[in-house]
């Protein structure tokens, strides 16, 4: 188990290393990633420089017209993959902060009356069309703000300095929505002329924090919970032989193939291990294969433990949650393939705690036909290991199986099959990440819903399935599928190749 | 005879009994809240078709964009289809609380202190995380 704690603090490690990476170097930022906001980035750049948030969006959206579904409007998504040119800070104080803030306002306004009809944002035209998203504009000859009619603009600042050419981009980054080129007529009244590019008929929403967005689907709406229904169903299927919860697999599979944003996944992933965690605790409990009385002191800490990561994972910004996401997968994979079980841990003495509060028990084991007792040991060091599961779970939406149940066997000595059962005990127990999501507004019942059924389904039938193959089998492919989805997250975080 | 109290406690099989019930019951309101939101029976807040629009945002854009209410504002808009679905999530969520709830008595009868403040415990951390004071 030492070498398991090990792994997982190397793991944490890393994640600590990455989160301090900034993305950006030298003159240009990106390439953009998938749920990447400009809300976000602006924050990043340009920081400690005496320049608003305001000044430094609507700088951006100046110098890269190219890289947003509506070139004149920095409420609009960012294409995924473009790469952002970082004008100067000359460029940047441009505008006040005033005219800044007053710009944005209006830019806001514009976008939510465009999202409230559907009315297309019309962008004047330019001299100079905007270069595709994925390479980011010509540096756009000064675009002075379009003022408001209280708020003249100042004179365009100077000639954006040459810049560092973009870095090849990736391929993949479907534009949001097909800049179709601009219709010139009407503008807006109170947008008047003076800035440039193209606009595309209908693009994703946004706000504030503008979206760095994949594109819409272009399948039919109704097409995405059957899809999830499916998967989940089949998921469900092999989760039960393979031994590990729901949400390990759900997080980076539906995360990495379809076109949710990670926070609705993982809302989707802690509702999902929730679930099964609930269906299975009851037959458990009675059966003496889970126990209360171990589950209940971890429960408060994990329960404490997870609100914390989940608001951390909130608010981590999604290339770096990706990218944490895909190490900890493969940590996950590592830890699968070499923990060993014990099915009756020795366990000399029970520790001063659990003796206190009685952690004890005897359950039925019908491979042997005999009565288990069982009591264990280690117990303050186990709490300490369920902190930091717990904000790994509420962090990813990962349930917690995976740590769980080598924690319970290996470290306290809990008996496996009670282990696998007071874990699953635990899952149910502590929504508290669950409950942090909810009120985020970030579980969608099109995205939960079908999900849990489908999982709860194919996991009758991975039960029966058990009988008939050989669980090491499916393991092992589990193992592979989650080998590729953490890969998969790592390299999506990473902007490889996506 | 009946083995149940060899291999578990009165606690336990309480605790699971509440916990089946809710369980039940939260998986039945999911099922039929969805029913209604996909056939359209109930007009949801957000307009389904238009998910695909807004789902690949972060939830906090997601939330502003789209009016979606946070924390336990949808109870107002319960006749929403969409929001009609929360209502099992929420059983589910919460049913824990219920059985950990039900369970305390026996620990005070029997005196068990320190199962009872880490019942409690455990039930107050839930709430808090429920309450949306958090949010």
């Amino acid at each position: 188990m030492t070498k398991n704690t090990r792994s997982l603090s190397a793991i944490a490690a890393m994640l600590m290393l990455l989160a301090a990476l900034p993305a950006w170097a030298n003159d240009t930022y990106g390439p953009i990633h998938h749920g990447e906001t400009l809300w976000g980035i602006a924050g990043r750049v340009y920081r400690h420089q005496g320049v608003s948030r305001d000044q430094v969006m609507l700088a951006l959206l100046r110098a890269n017209p190219g890289a947003f579904a509506v070139s004149c409007n920095a409420n609009s998504p960012l294409h995924t993959g473009a790469v952002l040119k970082l004008p100067p800070l000359a460029e940047v104080e441009a505008l006040s902060r005033a005219e800044a803030s007053r710009e944005f306002r209006r830019q806001e306004r514009e976008w939510k009356e465009h999202r409230r009809t559907g009315r297309p944002l019309v962008c004047p035209p330019v001299s100079k069309p905007a270069a595709p998203p994925l390479k980011p504009a010509a540096p756009p000859k000064q675009v002075p703000p379009p003022p408001k009619p209280a708020a003249p603009p100042k004179p365009a600042p100077p000639a954006a300095k040459p810049v560092t050419p973009p870095k090849p981009s990736p391929p993949a980054a479907k534009p949001a929505a097909p800049p179709p080129q601009a219709k010139p007529p009407a503008p807006k009244p109170t947008a008047p002329p003076p800035t440039p590019p193209p606009a595309p008929a209908a693009a994703p929403p946004s706000k504030p924090a503008a979206a760095g967005a994949r594109a819409p689907s272009i399948m039919p709406w109704w097409s995405w919970p059957v899809l999830l229904f499916v998967v989940c169903f089949f998921l469900g299927i092999v989760a039960v032989p393979a031994g590990v919860g729901g949400g390990v697999l759900f997080v980076p599979i539906v995360g990495g193939f379809f076109p949710f944003h990670l926070d609705f996944v993982r809302g989707g992933g802690l509702m999902v291990a929730l679930a099964s965690a609930l269906a299975a605790s009851p037959g458990l409990l009675r059966l003496g294969l889970a126990s209360l009385r171990l589950a209940l002191p971890l429960s408060v800490l994990v329960a404490i433990s997870q609100i914390a990561g989940a608001m951390i994972g909130l608010i981590l910004p999604a290339a770096i949650a990706q990218t944490s996401l895909g190490i900890i997968i493969l940590g996950i994979v590592v830890l699968m393939w070499t923990s060993k079980k014990a099915d009756v841990p020795d366990v000399p003495r029970a520790d001063p705690l659990s003796a206190a509060l009685r952690i004890n028990g005897i359950f039925h084991d019908t491979a042997h036909g005999q009565d288990i007792e069982w009591k264990v040991h280690r117990t303050p060091m186990a709490l300490g290991a369920f902190i930091f599961i717990g904000v790994l779970a509420g962090m990813f939406g990962l349930g917690a199986g995976w740590a769980n149940v080598p924690t319970l066997n290996l470290l306290m000595g809990v008996p496996v099959k009670v282990a696998s059962g007071s874990s699953s005990l635990i899952l149910s127990m502590t929504s508290s990440a669950a409950w942090v999501y909810i009120n985020e507004g970030a579980v969608l019942p099109i995205i939960v819903v079908p999900s849990i059924i489908g999982m709860m389904l194919g996991a009758m039938i991975g039960v029966r399935l058990l009988r008939i193959v050989k669980a090491s089998a499916i393991r092992r492919m589990v193992i592979f599928m989650l080998l590729l989805a953490g890969a998969r997250a790592l390299l999506k975080g990473l902007g490889i190749g996506l | 005879m009946d083995d149940s109290h060899k291999y578990t406690s009165e606690e336990q099989l309480l605790y699971a009994k509440v916990l089946s019930i809710g369980v039940k019951v939260g998986f039945v309101l999911l099922v039929v809240s969805f029913g209604l939101y996909m056939f359209g029976v109930l007009k949801p807040l957000i307009p389904i078709h238009q998910m695909p629009k807004d789902w690949h945002l972060p939830v906090r854009e997601y939330v502003k964009v789209t009016g979606t209410p946070t924390g336990w504002e949808w109870v107002k808009m319960i006749a929403k289809g969409d929001m009609l679905n929360l209502v099992g999530i929420v059983v589910l969520a919460g049913i824990s609380i219920v059985s950990t709830l039900a369970v305390l008595p026996i620990f005070a009868r029997r005196g068990e202190k320190a199962l009872l403040i880490i019942s409690v415990l455990l039930i107050v951390v839930l709430l808090v995380s429920a309450s949306s004071i958090l949010h």
